[in-house]
This record gives C-alpha cells, structure tokens and sequence, in this order.
C-alpha cells in the first residue's frame, strides 16, 4: 500500500523539479523571516540598544503562543470536521477506493494531502513575524517554536476533524453534533476566561490600565488556554520551557502524546464508511480542475455563496463599461453596498483591534514602530485582497479576451470597478491611522492616497504573476503571488522611507510612494494590457 | 470566413496543433472531428485568440486578435463560463451592452428559443451545467457574429436544446455565416456538415466533403475508424 503511494509522490515530484526552487526560496524567505527578531534586536555598533530593539515580555509571548496554537487548532478541527473526507481526487477515487487499500489508509492518504493546507497557514503566519515581534518582542527561538507547535497544533486538529467528519459523513445531524461539542468546548473556554479576567480586573478602569497585552498575559496564565484540548495541550511544552517549569512541559507532553495516540487509535478502529462522499467531492474538486483548465476559475469565495439577487440592476455602460457595470453590481449584490469589499472591511476590524493592542504600549516612548506595524499590516491584508480580488478573477474566463474593445479599456474598465472599494478602504485606513496612531487630517487623507496607489499595484502585480507563472498549482500560485506583490509594492516603498528618514514629514513619506507607486502603475498597466492582447488562457 | 494558416501549437515538448491549415467559408459548417487529445479545443481556443501559436488565422480577413475580428466572431467553450453572482439575463445583456447591440428584442428571442425565460432570474451558481451550457450558446449568438466555434456544444444538453441547437446551425449556414464545430461525437454531427476535417495527434488526417456523391465509397464513419484505429479495408 505505502510503496504504491510512496512511488506516486516520487513520479510527481520528478515531473515538476521547479517546484523545489520555489519551494527552496520561499523556505529562504520564510528563514529570514524567522530571523527577523535576532536582525532587530542586534545592538548599534557603540554597542548601545538599537532603536529597533522590542524589550522581550514572557507573559506576553505565553499568551500569544496560547491563542495562536488554540485559534489553529479550532480553526484546522472545524474544518476537517466540514471537508471530512476531503482531499481525494477522482484519481483516488478510481485507484485507491477501488484497489486493495483499507478504508482508513485511504482517509490518511487524503488527509496528508491537506498538509499543503497547513504549510500555507504556517507560512503565512511566519510572514508575520515583524508584527509578532513588533507586539510582543519574540525571540527567533520563540517564533521558530510557535510555528513548529502551530503546525503540530494545526495537523492534529485537522486529522481529527477529518476523522470526525468522515465518521459522521452520512448523518447530518451527527456531525451537527459534533460541531456543537466543539462549540461549547470554545464557548466554554472563552466565558471561563471572561470570568476569570472580571473577577480580578472589576472594572473597566482596571481592564483599561491592563490593556490588550496585559488580557493576552493573563490568557496565557489563564486554566482555560492550558486546559483546552489540542492547541492549549500543545502550548504547555513551550509555556513550560520558557518560564521553567517542568510540570507544564511534561504536561503538555503527555496530553499531546496521548490525543495522537487517541487519533492514531481511532483511524485503526473505527468503522469508516465515507466513499460515497469521498466521490461526490471527487466530482466536485474535478469539475472545478477542468473548469481551471478550460479557463474558468469559479467564483468560490464566501461572498459568493451569500449572494441573492435582489432589486439591484445593472448600470449604465456599454463597450469596455458593461464589465465596470457588472463589477459594480456584483459587488452589490455580494455586499449590499457596492463600495464595501467585505473581505477588506473584515481585515480592518483585524487592523483596528491589532493597532488597538499594539497602541497600549508604544515602543520606546515614540509611534514609529506602530505606525510601521499598521502600515506593514494594511498592505499585507491588502495584498490578500485585491491580489485576489474581482480584477484578477475576471483574466481566468474568456469574456475581456473576445469584447471587441482596445485592451487597454477593458483593463482600465476592470480597475475603475475597484475604485469605490479601494477608495473606501483607504478612508478606512486613514480614519484608523488618525484614531489609533494620531495622525493628523493631512497625514490621513495623504496615507489614504498611498493606499489606493498600492492597492491598484497589489492588483497588477498579482495579474502580472499570474500570467507569468501560469504552470503553478494554486497554493503554490498564491504564495508566489504574495510574494510578486510585496516585492513590488517594497520597490515603491523604498523612496518613501527614504524621504521619510530626511524630511521627517509623513505627508511629504507618503505622497512620494504614492507618486512612485503611479509611475510603477504607469509601467504595469501597459504590460498588463498586452496579457489582455496577447493571452494564454 | 475562416482561414486557418499554418498553426502550430505547442505544450513544451508536446505538439498539440502541428502545421494546420484549412479553410470554412462562409455559409459552410466545418467540423473538427476526432477522439479525446487530438488537438480539436487547441484550434478552436487558438481561434478565439485565446492561446499563443505560430502560424496565422484571420476571421472574415481580419487577424483574429485584432478588433474586428474579435466584432465578427462567437464562441461557445467546452466548459461554460458564467459568473455565479450574475443572472442569466443579466449575462445576455452584458454581452449585449459589451458587443454594442442595439436591438434589445434578439436577448428575449434567444431567451425564449432555449427556454430559459423563466429561469433568466437564476443566478449563474444556480444553473445545472446543461443550463450553463445554453447560456453560453446564447451570449455568444447575441451579437449575430458572422464566424461562430462551438467546441463540443452537445455534452450536457437535454434533448430539446440539441435539437434547437442543431437547427441553429442549420439557420447560420441559411444566413450565410461560417460554422465551426468541434465533437468527438461522430453520432452527433448527422448531415448538416459541409466538410469535415478529421484530427489525429495535433494534425488532420484526412478531409472529407459532404457532397452527397453516391459514387463515394467510404462513409464518414468508416473513414473515421479507419484514421483512428488504424484499420485499412483492403
């Protein structure tokens, strides 16, 4: 059974040898990142503290290891739970549900597929190592341990909400059971700790005085995170290490031997009859590959799903305009509000309780470091957004390739469909920066422009990768694309450092990247177009 | 018309398109005949400007990446591509308002044609994929295009619609306009073909006319078998 497997892998890594480059770089990055808090933290050469230096708080790093461990787990359990049995392909389906493998070996097989899944979140949690550090002074040895542990955290509960889920694959209601096991355990946890906090911080005052930093501490110390099953469990062996105590460490590593024992046990005994799900997912994963592959990429995002037509119509807009009216009413229809992106919307509800909790604590006695860290934050959320947003979506069907219009239109069409949502976001963004980093009404609306420059060149930087690489796979292709985007909208920040470091005025920082950020457009917009000319769909 | 020149299409090392010519004038249906990896949804992807090759196509005279072209031509995929969020009549007038059409009544027309009146407010994540299909017929006769590929337009629809279907292409080679169509259906195809080019390995093998020539020996059937399983009648 395993060599039959074992030698699929080995064919496939064989055929696409390219992707242990990518995968090398991205492992380079993802290093540096990692090393990030030892570079901060690296004395001047008179040997004094440097500026950027982020005084190291245990408590703190205890608690964020905490809730970033338990958010993983969760998040990793109750989406096993909901796949189930995801993961097969209809290639599974034929040859492994039909050839001499047990049931069980199958689901692990799947289940291992999905690793790729919890790679990408660790990845994309180890990108935020400057805001980490930045919030809480980690060490690299903390930040290397807590995505070790929140890879562990993050394939446990997915093995285990995979195995739940298959189990209960053929009663709804079972599984719907489950789910509110789940619930309550969180529900449970979360209240307790709420209790917790009132009881020795009694008023607002005193939560006031504690500040975010001091609850995340106090969540760390808290029964409720080591007790909590899975992430909690896994976070007592370096809540142990760190503040020396052997009783968590060996704790946390009993209860963490013990629940993959349990899974282990589970997926050897249980009776698992999930194959007519497994094939309805296989149909589904492979009608969304050939409609990948004839050039469709299906709209599937949550948005999606919530969308019901109601008495919104299409605007005026004919030629190139009619994909502006169709943007404008998806929109609506995905939001009610044709200027709201909920996606953007949500990651600045992120951004403001982030800020929210870095501000409690300014770093050195100045904003700098916050304001880098809401600006680091805006972009990295933005570049999630629209690096995927409607625009990109639109160069995977084959309408903009046949409209008889000047490419450049149909592309300039797509744009102007995001200004509403990017302008929106942007006065989000400085609306923040004036509440939660004291910016002044100049700064902000100056901030706000920057933002909108570096929105549209998130957009044409991921079109542009994109195109170049259409041969990755679409984890793969996110990352890639991540990094496309911050690379060019890196490239734009440089002058804006460097008018920042010699004017020391923030509006002047800011309309210099905005300034070159348009010139960059004014290059990536025409090489743009030519995709839209000349494609391979 | 539709003049295919010289194209070739490849994958790396893999020739999907190898040196193809042919030629569908007007009030012609050509057919791209051949088994599943022959090189057919190439060519016609490569006609709608949708892929890079060597070699040229022109549609009515145009270069088919050029404006006019893209004007003149229809082009039904393999896979529909709706978007979820939009109705179907919002699809039809969005392809209306995109190509420039005047006349709001051909929407209804084709609406009513394919019996999709009554559903033109489902939204396109609603729709089965035979009823995508249909929409994607639609949107692509909207502007009355004087060049329409359809590459294999029968899988998925239900009975009535490939009879509808089968009557358009009877109504554009009426019209006057250049039809092509790709299937490895050979059932499928019946009479209304004006020539069919049989593909094998990126290439055309053979070419027959629907001459109706008694004197012809070989049905398309039999020819088909023949190029492919390699079966020659002594």
């Amino acid at each position: 059974m395993v060599s039959a497997y074992l030698y699929r892998v080995r064919r496939a890594l064989l055929k696409q040898p390219w992707k242990f480059l990518i995968a090398l770089l991205g492992f380079a990055f993802f290093c540096f990142m990692m090393a990030f808090p030892t570079i901060m933290g690296m004395p001047n050469s008179d040997g004094t503290v440097s500026d950027s230096f982020v005084p190291r708080d245990v408590n703190v790093v205890t608690g964020g290891m905490y809730l970033i461990e338990i958010a993983m787990f969760s998040f990793m359990f109750y989406t096993g739970l909901k796949n189930g049995v995801v993961g097969f392909s209809t290639a599974d389906v034929n040859f492994h549900m039909a050839g001499p493998f047990t049931p069980r070996f199958n689901l692990i097989i799947a289940a291992s597929g999905t690793l790729q899944l919890c790679f990408v979140f660790t990845f994309v949690l180890g990108m935020q190592s400057a805001l980490i550090y930045q919030a809480t002074g980690v060490a690299t040895a903390d930040l290397v341990t807590i995505i070790i542990l929140s890879f562990v955290a993050s394939v446990i509960g997915y093995f285990l909400g995979s195995l739940f889920g298959a189990r209960t694959s053929d009663n709804e209601a079972k599984r719907r059971f489950v789910l509110i096991i789940g619930i309550i355990i969180n529900a449970v946890s979360v209240l307790g700790f709420v209790f917790t906090l009132f009881s020795k911080y009694p008023s607002v005052e005193a939560l006031k005085d504690l500040g975010i930093k001091g609850i995340i501490a106090f969540f760390g110390q808290s029964v409720f995170a080591k007790a909590f099953p899975g992430g909690g469990w896994v976070s007592l062996i370096y809540d142990g290490v760190i503040n020396a105590s052997p009783v968590r460490l060996f704790m946390g590593i009993i209860l963490t031997v013990a629940l993959i024992g349990v899974i282990v046990v589970l997926y050897g005994h249980l009776d698992l009859d999930y194959y007519d799900e497994a094939m309805a997912y296989a149909q589904k994963a492979a009608d969304l590959m050939e409609q990948k592959r004839a050039g469709v990429d299906s709209d599937t995002a949550a948005i999606t799903k919530r969308a019901k037509v109601g008495k919104e119509k299409l605007g005026a807009g004919v030629g190139s305009g009619a994909i502006t009216a169709i943007h404008l009413l998806m929109n609506k229809r995905g939001s009610k509000f044709f200027f709201v992106n909920p996606l953007a919307f949500m990651y600045r509800i992120i951004t403001a309780f982030y800020l929210a909790f870095m501000s409690n604590s300014s770093v050195n006695g100045d904003s700098r470091a916050l304001i880098i860290s809401a600006f680091a934050m805006m972009i990295m959320l933005n570049a999630v957004v629209y690096a995927g947003g409607k625009t990109v979506t639109e160069f995977t069907k084959h309408y903009i390739y046949l409209i008889p219009e000047k490419a450049s239109s149909k592309l300039l069409a797509c744009i102007r469909s995001d200004i509403p949502e990017m302008a929106f976001d942007s006065l989000l963004c400085g609306v923040l920066m004036v509440f939660m980093c004291g910016f002044k009404i100049p700064e902000a609306i100056a901030f706000g422009v920057l933002m909108l420059v570096y929105d549209m060149l998130c957009e044409m930087a991921a079109l542009l990768v994109m195109k170049i690489f259409p041969m990755l796979g679409r984890y793969l292709l996110m990352l890639v694309r991540y990094l496309g985007v911050m690379i060019v909208v890196g490239l734009a920040s440089v002058p804006l450092v460097v008018v920042l470091v010699i004017t020391k005025s923030l509006v002047a920082a800011c309309f210099t990247g905005a300034l070159v950020g348009a010139v960059l457009l004014s290059i990536l917009i025409p090489i743009a177009s030519k995709v839209v000319e000349r494609v391979e769909l | 018309m539709l003049v295919v020149n010289g194209v070739t299409k490849k994958y790396k090392k893999f020739v999907a398109n190898d040196n193809l010519s042919f030629t569908i004038g007007d009030g012609e249906v050509g057919v791209l005949l051949g088994p599943n990896g022959a090189g057919k949804s190439t060519i016609i992807k490569s006609i709608a400007g949708l892929l890079k090759y060597q070699g040229s196509i022109e549609i009515d005279k145009y270069d088919n990446h050029s404006i006019e072209a893209k004007r003149k031509l229809g082009y039904i995929p393999e896979i529909p591509a709706l978007y979820d969020t939009l109705t179907i009549d919002e699809h039809l007038e969005f392809i209306r308002r995109a190509y420039r059409v005047e006349d709001d009544s051909v929407k209804e027309r084709l609406l009513d044609r394919f019996e999709l009146t009554d559903k033109c407010k489902k939204m396109g994540k609603e729709l089965s994929k035979g009823m995508q299909q249909k929409v994607s017929i639609c949107c692509a006769l909207m502007h009355d295009p004087s060049v329409v590929i359809f590459d294999e337009p029968m899988v998925g629809l239900d009975p009535h619609a490939i009879k509808e279907l089968k009557l358009v292409f009877h109504e554009l080679k009426e019209a006057g306009k250049t039809v092509l169509i790709s299937t490895h259906m050979i059932d499928t195809i019946e009479d209304y073909w004006d020539v069919v080019h049989i593909m094998m390995n990126g290439r055309i093998a053979a070419t027959k006319h629907n001459a109706h020539d008694p004197s012809e020996q070989k049905s398309l059937e039999q020819l088909f078998f023949e190029i492919t399983e390699g079966i020659s009648e002594s």
